[in-house]
């Protein structure tokens, strides 16, 4: 939650100081979010290579397991899907890749905003980052009534870190390797199937 | 696709040289939060810059909680059956 209201602070700052002209022309006129995007990319990637827990997840891996990112892919393609057809602007596959960022808000928006503009870029940037707040806010209510895997798929990529904690009080510690897998496992999946859907539609 | 995959293996396969030392996860992880803050920065930067989409933030924001709901719903109904099939009686019977 509060990462969340950070990002958006910073996010908000962009916005004011690009509006009222208070920037210099080096930041403006050049288009840095590419080379930012790649020093992301590489952290991300030292991030997990580092970590010793996730060969101890990948031994741990059954079928099972695997079902759970899946449900939460397919289930947010078809909801985003049905969706998609009551809103004129945006068609299905604008609508699939705004839903692939499964909560990873800042990738998502970023190579959105590169390849189809910034109007999706910001419907990306919005979608995700309410899709983390509904996790941690409605978590108790997802487990009451879908069971102890719905705040793990609603999360999507964000449940190896800021919905972490929420699922473990809600759903048991006895999940914490499944969120985990989800949110390691969605996190490689938001490039591949954002660029699929923005480049090949 | 392939340039941010390969970077991601990359940095995966330099992260695997780097276990050794104590502090680099807390360090990474650091470093990994500040450039999310710049990009979503340079992200607010080329949004208000563009008047476009100022004037329609609100149907923008619309559309993304729409778009949102449908995405969870879809997600959590998958993942309740996934629970009864799959997961409820396992679980039971070891916890």
């Amino acid at each position: 939650m509060k990462g969340s209201i950070i990002t958006l602070a910073f996010f908000s700052t962009g916005v004011i100081l690009a509006y009222l002209q208070l920037l210099p022309s080096f930041l403006i006129e050049t288009d840095w979010s590419e080379l930012v995007l790649m020093m992301l990319m590489l952290l991300v990637g030292v991030s997990l290579g580092a970590n010793r827990e996730v060969q101890q997840i990948f031994r741990q891996i059954n079928l099972k397991i695997v079902l759970v990112p899946i449900s939460c892919i397919v289930g947010t393609f078809i909801g985003v899907t049905v969706v998609s057809l009551f809103i004129n602007d945006i068609s299905v596959p604008d609508a699939l890749a705004v839903g692939s960022g499964f909560g990873y808000y800042s990738l998502s928006s970023i190579l959105i905003t590169q390849v189809k503009g910034e109007a999706l870029g910001v419907v990306a940037l919005l979608s995700n980052i309410i899709r983390e707040l509904i996790t941690l806010l409605l978590a108790p209510l997802m487990v009451t009534y879908f069971g102890k895997l719905a705040p793990i798929t609603a999360g999507g990529a964000t449940t190896i870190d800021t919905t972490l904690p929420i699922i473990t009080r809600y759903s048991g510690q006895e999940f914490i390797i499944v969120a985990l897998f989800n949110g390691i496992f969605l996190e490689v999946s938001v490039p591949v199937f954002v660029y699929f859907f923005i480049e090949f539609f | 696709m392939f340039k941010i995959l390969g970077i991601l293996l990359l940095g995966a396969i330099i992260g695997r040289f780097l276990r050794g030392f104590s502090k680099v996860q807390t360090t990474i992880n650091k470093l990994v939060m500040l450039v999310i803050y710049l990009l979503l920065f340079l992200l607010g930067v080329s949004i208000g810059k563009n008047n476009m989409i100022l004037n329609n933030l609100t149907t923008l924001g619309v559309q993304a909680l729409l778009l949102t709901i449908g995405g969870i719903l879809g997600s959590i109904i998958l993942a309740k059956i996934v629970f009864i099939k799959y997961f409820n009686k396992s679980y039971k019977d070891e916890g």
